[in-house]
């Protein structure tokens, strides 16, 4: 297998296997037959097993008698082969709970000395230096290709550029960024994209003023959003992290009525003025750099527009349900969940597709070809139609169409043969922070 | 265990309805007794110290929609009932195929789980006491269904099995007799040199600290050996049952292997006063014997055939 493999101690167990199977020696440590019926685990316990849902308490109560019991095993092993499916767990050992990935020292040292031993050196190497050629040669060519681009851009001042340039691609990955927040506040790492999220959510409307500046003149908010959207400055990113989830909830609960976001105060006073005074400064600019900025602002509501087809009504309901959910709209880490949990069920999107429930259904932006099926956006990469909202560090599950495990997973997942039905060839979808691989 | 539980499960049974897709005419008060259940199973049985944190993070964490569905249906709520033959259906069939040698008998195992799931029993309160009583949230609807398959499935077999194996020897053993009273041939006592090796008092005391160091392996280890060795799945599916990457299970695999060897070495070095000399050289031994009596079983059908060639160029 590897280095440090004690081949003795292999052929014991396997010996010791063998000699258990065939009944001719005492099992001294532990056997399945002996477990009464009632001490079994039950079915709740064996499938949020297999998915990896129990709790750290439980799930050592579970191995436990996993270790000893062939009968429930013996489910748990076929249930993580259907399931999950090898392939998903290749990507799950981050998600691993803790107690399981938590590495001894020793085996440490082991590990990085392998690392650097001459026979993972002896690819190692190699591979590292046609690596850094390829990256090389990327970069030289990329650059090239810049020099070569045509001046039209040039043209105009340098400002403009930088300000209408919010196009669909950054709004994507703000919205992206919002989507997978995962709404638990104080979480460390994601409490500045939240709040460049809701900066950028907030600031979709062009006609909705941002707080004290609402009485401006049209054109200056709007090339004013522009450049929030396209790059949050750095200051106001403390502030607004705690505002993040409330910003949340206040889409949330102004969903039906897309004036209440007028509410919504921007997330940094100091952010807010600065902009007001480059706001002011531009007051003067030139009529076509105004329209300008409004198709971009087009582009990118258009982009967002795609993300859910079907929000209207899941608004209308939360509507119905106000009562519940004003209590679970005081909690910031239940308007997280709201999130995560209408992006699991394939209808989550932006405020601004809600509001728009039709949308084109494929587009061209200038980070790519994008297009959208039940609900999801996908980018073309290569071959494949890959799921906006994808991340290489997520579990991903490989399914082939026409198989059983495919059917199966259709029934489970109904969104996923949605999408097979609009889309052909590969695709990657994702639901529930779960990728699903359909060839 | 918190002092406001049951204001904590109010407020995560809200949450719950909020989130979900469809309420299914469902209340707080309707969720509540399951959330609550599902919270001290899984969570304060476990973990009594548990706080509200926890509990909320717990209760945020369900299933909300395949919870309502089935707490739905548990009331009696045909449309509820239609929802999840239609949208489990599928899933019910595919685990019962796959539990299953047949069409016929897939469908039959099907049928059964989901007559299981209705209740052919009544309750107290009259409602049809069926399984759905026990699904938490805490997994997939699927997932559950799948295990509760499977779990029918695997008795279904182990009654069969236990049936057939004791039947089969003694209609073997019949018959073997008849044939053999009147040659009188007798079959030769077994020469297999493991066996013969493990009656040794070195194997035997080897195999007993074996016992010792597996036994005193944590849970997950010895769920990894278990799956690895005994039940003989490759490192790749005993990472999948555990939830890590093949090469994590290797590498856990591997520390094992030096921690059984440290166990089996301390409890011979210190419980049978064996040399540090005596326990390398028996170790290698049994070691070596089981390995020799692999590789003479697997050139055993050669030899064998070898034999027949050679007899046949005789006759």
């Amino acid at each position: 297998m590897k280095e440090g493999f004690d081949k003795e101690i292999d052929s014991l167990l396997r010996r010791r296997a063998r000699w258990t199977a065939a009944g001719s020696l005492a099992d001294g440590d532990g056997n399945g037959a002996a477990t009464p019926a009632s001490a079994h685990l039950d079915a709740d316990e064996l499938g949020a097993f297999a998915e990896g849902a129990l709790p750290a308490g439980a799930r050592l109560a579970a191995t436990t008698h996993l270790a000893d019991c062939d009968r429930c095993r013996g489910v748990v092993v076929s249930l993580s082969r259907v399931l999950g499916g090898i392939e998903s767990k290749q990507n799950a050992s981050a998600a691993a709970p803790a107690s399981a990935e938590a590495p001894r020292p020793a085996s440490w040292r082991a590990w990085t000395a392998a690392l650097f031993s001459p026979r993972a050196l002896r690819y190692a190497v190699p591979l590292l230096a046609v690596s850094l050629v390829a990256v090389v040669s990327f970069v030289a060519l990329r650059s090239r290709d810049a020099g070569s681009l045509p001046n039209t851009q040039s043209a105009r001042p340098q400002t403009e550029v930088a300000q209408t340039r919010p196009d669909a691609g950054s709004a994507e990955k703000a919205m992206t960024a919002n989507v997978n927040q995962s709404g638990v506040p104080g979480q460390p790492g994601e409490t500045e994209s939240g709040a460049a999220t809701s900066v950028a959510t907030r600031t979709e409307p062009p006609s909705v003023g941002r707080g004290p500046n609402a009485g401006e003149p049209q054109p200056a908010p709007v090339t004013s959003v522009a450049e929030d959207a396209s790059a949050p400055p750095p200051a106001a990113a403390p502030p607004a992290t705690s505002a993040g989830p409330e910003a949340t909830t206040e889409i949330a609960k102004s969903a039906p009525k897309p004036v209440a976001v007028e509410t919504a105060q921007p997330p940094a006073k100091s952010d807010g003025e600065d902009n007001n005074r480059e706001k002011r400064a531009r007051g003067a600019e030139p009529a076509d750099e105004i329209a300008s900025n409004e198709a971009a602002m087009q582009r990118r509501r258009a982009a967002n527009e795609v993300q859910m087809p079907d929000g209207g009504a899941r608004n209308q309901k939360r509507g119905a349900d106000n009562s519940a959910s004003r209590t679970y709209e005081e909690g910031n880490a239940a308007a997280g969940a709201t999130q995560r949990e209408s992006e699991r069920d394939g209808r989550g999107g932006s405020f601004a597709a809600r509001r728009r429930p039709n949308a084109r259904a494929e587009q061209k932006t200038e980070g790519g070809e994008t297009r959208a099926a039940a609900g999801h956006r996908f980018r073309r990469e290569g071959s494949a139609w890959v799921d906006v909202n994808y991340k290489p560090s997520m579990r991903s599950t490989g399914v082939r169409r026409g198989t059983e495990a495919f059917r199966a997973l259709v029934a489970d997942v109904p969104v996923i043969g949605r999408v097979a039905e609009q889309i052909a060839g590969e695709v990657v979808v994702v639901v529930g922070g779960q990728a699903y691989r359909i060839r | 265990m918190p002092t406001d539980l049951e204001q904590l499960v109010r407020e995560g049974a809200r949450r719950l309805l909020a989130r979900a897709g469809s309420v299914r005419s469902l209340d707080a008060e309707a969720v509540a007794p399951r959330v609550r259940a599902t919270v001290e199973k899984y969570l304060l049985r476990h973990a009594p110290q548990s706080g509200a944190k926890e509990v909320g993070g717990f209760i945020d964490a369900l299933h909300a929609d395949e919870l309502l569905l089935v707490v739905a249906c548990e009331r009696g709520d045909a449309a509820a009932w239609d929802d999840l033959v239609g949208q489990y259906r599928a899933t019910l069939l595919s685990a019962a195929r796959s539990a299953s040698a047949g069409e016929a008998e897939a469908e039959e195992l099907a049928g059964s789980v989901w007559a299981e799931l209705y209740g052919l029993r009544e309750r107290a309160d009259g409602r049809p006491a069926g399984k759905l009583a026990y699904y938490s949230g805490c997994g997939s609807l699927g997932g559950w269904l799948r295990a509760v398959v499977g779990q029918l499935a695997v008795d279904r077999h182990r009654r069969t099995s236990r049936l057939v194996q004791t039947e089969e020897p003694s209609e073997f053993d019949r018959a073997a007799a008849e044939s053999h009273e009147q040659d009188g041939w007798r079959p030769a006592p077994s020469l297999d040199p493991e066996s013969a090796l493990a009656e040794s008092d070195a194997s035997r005391t080897v195999e007993e600290a074996l016992a010792g160091a597996l036994g005193g392996l944590d849970a997950e280890d010895r769920l990894l050996v278990r799956l690895y060795y005994f039940d003989g799945l490759k490192l790749k599916e005993a990472g999948a049952v555990l939830g890590v990457h093949e090469a994590t299970a290797s590498r856990r695999l591997t520390r094992i292997h030096a921690e059984v060897r440290r166990r089996v070495e301390a409890t011979l070095a210190g419980e049978r006063r064996w040399t540090r000399e005596e326990v390398a050289r028996t170790l290698s031994e049994v070691a070596h014997a089981h390995t020799d009596a692999d590789l003479r079983s697997m050139l055993a059908p050669e030899a064998s055939a070898a034999v027949e060639k050679r007899e046949e160029l005789y006759e």
